[in-house]
């Protein structure tokens, strides 16, 4: 018996999750990550598995109590034929597909994001690699030559310490952190937000992939070309698939960085650092001050100090700790895990001094005013707008708040980027196009 | 319930097949109705004109009523194809094709599909292949109702056809979801191609099979060794033989040199093969299926499911690879005939053409690996002239590294537009696959020798070899007899002039007109089109290398350094009497050669003589060059001549020239010669050798 490509379980979830190769605008519309949580939710309390779901009684079932549109579910699973063509094509050209109860899914995901964890995983090279978590270098496209230094020097101490690097595998920060854990033996993560066949075939990954040192990984269908909402949309799997994330260049207020960490902040995934230093842009002060970990230069020049504050924070979090296991010893200050806190800035000494928590920090500071980030959001939100849709829709398509999707909308009618249409209400982008593009730094 | 369904289908099992009367064979409507109602995966093994069209046609009819989305039919042949149009609409079906041919249907026929005016598509294997093509397919492959995969054996490379296209289709049906109905056909495969299908596709597929006996069918095999001796017994037995026939040959140049051979004896015959233009074997087929011409003479090409029911006989020229591939081919005669002729002839030169196939079935590993390090070698992929230009390796062989690994998966290349690009899969061709595929071609062929040589029944041999082990003996053919049907020895004047036909059996060698992709040749840098004032006129070959004529005479002329004065006479015949250039050639050079000084020379010096104009010695060869045959490709072969040549200037004469050779193959040395002569001041150039080689192994 020759092994198929994809599990049982992965083979019924691309039915109801993946758009299959084809476009955007394609219907039926695949389900969302929380509409795909709750349908397994209650296959589990039925005693039932995704398998079930090909005997159209059990869907009957479940579209009585849900709020799907009945036929939808119908439709999504007998795309077989769909399925079947563009499997065959994934897996010939390298790429596999996992879902959530296949042994490489990495647990950390759904632990850390519920029923936002992505259902389906398209990647190429060493999915083992997905659960091995280590550090993620995130940053901004066009940065610095003292940026691209320090980049490059935490990418060293990666490899060095046998820490793994976790990549957006964007231009910038991102591709430098890659190509230096790459070229000098090291292990990378790269979740990428381009055209997964492309970049797999790019002549720059080859040997990390062949050598299983690279997987590359996707939450959207592997040909799928760059767009902002999956960039935004990923940047919670870079943090969630890490121990620690480091920020070494953020604007303020904009761009998919900024966006990125404070999402990370207020939802506690993992401790942030931030990269202080004399040319760094105003988001990473801002950061700072939100509660993130201030790294001088220091911890970038000497890859001791670095590990040191890895550790540190790893303790701080009581979690297993990733590095202890290496060499270098421990420092004595840090042996109160429980009451330790830390600092927003870490002094020059080994020790490190005590401030607010990161935590209480964000929690008490209001939340962003709809303006701040819809520049970031608009760009996706207005793309599903291209045809007529209602605040309902949007809101199940971005897996957000009616509310917030409501307050958006109005926000973006009296900039006059939107129409709205009556019975029923619908909204449609609006003939002029402004020029949106440039509010986005990515 | 079930009882209405079945009627609905008896209805149009009766439209369909035009008879009202007709009743379900055993086994069509359980098939049917195990399709319509549980989404079953079935493999269906049955003979030839059994009726597996009218079974998908009418699921398909059903489904179509139940509201599921149109049928996928993937099969093999466009002669399949037309048929199968025809019989669907019958029954109100829409079917429609995309094929390489119909590129200009292709845009109305996605459009149909949107709209849900289409109930079943049918596609070629190789199109699954093509990037653009499954772009396209696959929103419409959405709401595919149910899959059908014609000629199922292809997916087991224990078959006698291994097709790697199949491949890809085996891992479309290992990820098809068990919702979607599935029905995989055939008429021929054995228990272990049946229980590898099976095993790949998972134990869910279900089974139906049935005896594969033909009664109408009467079986010969005659064994002939020489060409002459066959092309007389077909001339001579041919005519007599009931209605319309198919001639069967292993090789395109058999099937031209047969029809025409035929043609001459006053027999109304036409080749066909795969090189053929897609519009004149459509033509063919048609004027067959209309009993408008006597026999088509065709290589496999002609193949799976080429539909007519009155087909009165079916001759091998050579013997076929395996006894499947016999029994496939054989059995399309006589499907509704009460008496139909399959006959087996055997040849001398068969053993080496199936050698050469089973050689040149898969890559050589050495191949793959020069390729893949090419690739490897480029960040931005490389297309195959860009291959050629880096290695010495043919088209063909390029093209069938490609076309075996860019199916295997993961693979280890991806194709985008024009360029292959490596990946990051490391691979390493399976050599014990096949080693054992080789050794189970060989095996093939040991088993239709035994079979030519059966002293049991002949038909009966067939079905046991294909798993039929209820088959008895069918007391009608020559062995059940116990004496030949047809005679078995031609003629002797027949013989004599087949042999003769086989003698004049010259060719054109026709003048290349464009330089390989990205060369640029001698001092004067020749690249792209060949301007027509340099251009070689139209030349002509003898003969074939080994072709059972004059070729014969080449070979062992070659061998003993000098040409028999029977090839200069009929050289001078051919020119003087045959080819008649116009304007007549004034004087004679020939292809000078370093190793071989004097062979064509005097040859040339001979042929000079008879025609009366005088020889030139003009070309100097100067530098010693590596045999062109061993050039693998345009680009190496015009590489390995750049400044091989000199041209003595104060000799040329201004006229007609007659370019001698012995042999041509690529014909890059008669290319660049007759740009190099002519620019140095001769008339128009004349090529001429005695043999071709192309696609011969000489070396």
């Amino acid at each position: 018996m020759i092994q198929k490509s994809i599990s049982p379980d992965t083979q019924v979830t691309l039915l109801l999750c993946s758009r299959l190769g084809q476009s955007n605008e394609s219907s039926p519309r695949p389900l969302n990550a929380t509409e795909y949580a709750s349908l397994c939710q209650w296959l589990r309390n039925e005693s039932r598995s995704l398998k079930h779901l090909f005997e159209p009684e059990v869907v009957d079932n479940y579209n009585k109590i849900s709020r799907l549109e009945p036929k939808r579910l119908h439709a999504l699973l007998n795309r077989g034929g769909a399925l079947a063509l563009a499997v065959e094509d994934w897996t010939n050209k390298g790429i596999w597909i996992i879902s959530q109860s296949d042994e490489n899914y990495p647990r950390r995901l759904i632990e850390r994001l519920s029923n936002k964890a992505p259902p389906l995983l398209y990647g190429a090279g060493n999915s083992r690699l997905l659960s091995n978590g280590g550090l993620a270098v995130v940053g901004s496209r066009d940065i610095s030559e003292r940026a691209i230094l320090a980049t490059r020097q935490i990418a060293h101490h990666c490899v060095q310490n046998g820490i793994q690097l976790i990549s957006g595998g964007a231009r910038g920060v991102d591709s430098e952190g890659m190509q230096t854990v790459l070229e000098n033996g090291g292990y990378v993560i790269g979740f990428v937000a381009d055209s997964l066949l492309k970049m797999s075939v790019n002549g720059k990954y080859r040997q990390g992939l062949k050598e299983q040192r690279l997987v590359l990984v996707t939450a959207n269908d592997p040909k799928t070309p760059f767009n902002v909402g999956n960039a935004m949309a990923r940047n919670k799997f870079v943090y969630c698939l890490s121990d620690w994330t480091l920020v070494i260049a953020s604007s303020y207020n904009e761009g998919g960085t900024w966006a990125g960490a404070t999402e990370n902040l207020k939802n506690k995934w993992v401790p942030l650092f931030v990269r202080d230093d004399v040319d760094v842009p105003d988001g990473n002060y801002r950061l700072i001050d939100k509660g993130a970990i201030a790294l001088p230069p220091e911890s970038f020049s000497n890859p001791e100090k670095f590990m040191m504050v890895l550790k540190n924070t790893q303790r701080s979090e009581n979690k297993p700790c990733v590095v202890c296991d290496l060499a270098t010893p421990y420092s004595s200050v840090n042996n109160d895990v429980n009451e330790y806190k830390m600092s927003a800035v870490i002094s020059q000494s080994e020790l490190i001094s005590i401030n607010e928590t990161a935590d209480n920090s964000i929690a008490e500071k209001p939340e962003q005013s709809d303006h701040d980030l819809f520049p970031i959001v608009w760009p996706s939100i207005e793309k599903e707008l291209a045809e007529p849709k209602t605040d309902k829709e949007l809101a199940e398509c971005f897996n957000i708040e009616l509310k917030q999707m409501r307050s958006w909308l109005s926000l973006a009618i009296k900039k006059g980027d939107v129409k709205k249409l009556s019975k029923p209400i619908r909204y449609v982008r609006a003939k002029h196009k402004g020029s949106l593009n440039t509010w986005i730094e990515i | 319930m079930d009882n209405t369904l079945k009627n609905k289908g008896l209805v149009l099992l009766r439209t369909a097949l035009q008879v009202p009367s007709a009743e379900f064979r055993a086994g069509q409507w359980e098939i049917i109705e195990q399709l319509v109602n549980d989404n079953a995966h079935l493999l269906v093994v049955q003979r030839t004109g059994w009726g597996k069209s009218v079974v998908y046609f009418i699921a398909t009819k059903l489904l179509r009523e139940k509201g599921t989305g149109p049928t996928l039919l993937i099969s093999p042949l466009l002669a399949l194809m037309r048929n199968q149009i025809a019989a669907a609409e019958r029954i109100g079906l829409s079917a429609k094709t995309i094929n390489s041919s119909n590129h200009n249907e292709w845009y109305q026929i996605y459009s149909d599909l949107e709209e849900k005016k289409i109930d079943i598509l049918i596609i070629s294997p190789e199109r699954l292949s093509n990037e653009e093509f499954r772009e396209k397919l696959l929103p419409l492959a959405q709401t595919v109702g149910l899959f059908v995969i014609d000629e199922a054996h292809c997916i087991s490379d224990w078959g006698h056809d291994f097709r790697p296209d199949y491949q890809r289709i085996l891992r479309i049906l290992q990820i098809l979801p068990e919702n979607i109905p599935l029905l995989a056909t055939t008429a021929t495969a054995n228990d272990r191609v049946i229980e590898d299908i099976r095993s790949q596709i998972g134990e869910r597929l279900g089974i139906f099979r049935g005896p594969l006996a033909r009664a109408s069918l009467i079986l010969q095999n005659i064994s002939l060794p020489s060409r002459a001796e066959r092309m007389a017994w077909l001339a001579e037995y041919i005519p007599k033989m009931p209605g319309s026939g198919i001639i069967y040959t292993m090789t395109v140049k058999d099937s031209d040199r047969i029809a025409r051979w035929l043609q001459s004896q006053g027999i109304n015959a036409q080749a066909y093969s795969g090189e053929s233009e897609s519009s004149y074997r459509e033509r063919m087929e048609q004027e067959l299926l209309e009993n408008k011409i006597k026999v088509l003479v065709a290589t496999s090409a002609l193949g799976m499911g080429f539909d007519k029911p009155d087909l009165g006989f079916v001759i091998h020229y050579q013997r076929p690879g395996s006894v499947v591939a016999y029994y496939q081919q054989m059995g399309r005669a006589g499907r509704a005939l009460p008496q139909a002729y399959g006959i087996l002839l055997a040849g001398e030169e068969d053993q080496e053409i199936i050698e050469y196939f089973i050689k040149s079935a898969f890559p050589k590993e050495e191949h793959v690996v020069t390729i893949l390090g090419e690739l490897e070698k480029s960040d931005d992929g490389l297309s195959i002239p860009m291959i050629e230009s880096r290695t010495n390796l043919s088209r063909s062989q390029i093209e069938n590294v490609f076309k075996i690994i860019s199916v295997e998966t993961p693979s280890p290349v991806v194709k985008n537009g024009s360029h292959y690009h490596a990946t990051a899969i490391t691979y390493t061709i399976n050599k014990t696959k096949i080693e054992r595929l080789t050794s189970l071609r060989h095996a093939e062929w040991n088993r239709i020798n035994e079979y030519l040589q059966s002293r049991s029944c002949l038909m009966m041999f067939l079905q046991r070899d294909l798993g039929d082990y209820d088959a008895k003996p069918c007391g009608k053919c020559s062995v059940c007899v116990g004496h030949v049907l047809i005679p078995d020895r031609p003629s002797e004047d027949l013989i004599i002039k087949a042999r003769q036909f086989l003698y004049t059996n010259q060719h054109v060698i026709s003048p290349r007109l464009q330089w390989p992709a990205g060369i640029s040749f001698s001092e004067e840098k020749w690249h792209g089109r060949i301007p027509e004032e340099l251009q070689a006129n139209p030349g002509r070959a003898l003969s074939s290398w080994g072709d059972g004529g004059w070729g014969e005479l080449v070979k062992s002329g070659k061998r003993a350094n000098h040409f028999d004065n029977k090839l200069v006479h009929t050289m001078y015949d051919l020119i003087e009497n045959q080819w008649k250039p116009d304007p007549m050639p004034t004087w004679i050079t020939c292809v000078p050669s370093l190793r071989k000084k004097t062979l064509v020379k005097n040859f040339a010096l001979e042929l000079a003589g008879l025609l009366n104009i005088p020889f030139v010695d003009c070309i100097r060869k100067i530098k010693e060059t590596n045999p062109q045959k061993m050039m693998k490709n345009s680009f190496q072969q015009v590489r390995n001549l750049d400044g091989a040549f000199e041209i003595d200037q104060d000799n040329i004469i201004d006229g007609p020239v007659l370019l001698i050779d012995d042999m041509v193959d690529s014909r890059w040395t008669f290319t660049i010669l007759a740009a190099m002569l002519q620019s140095a001041g001769s008339g128009p150039v004349y090529p001429c050798a005695l043999t071709n080689t192309q696609g011969k192994d000489v070396l």
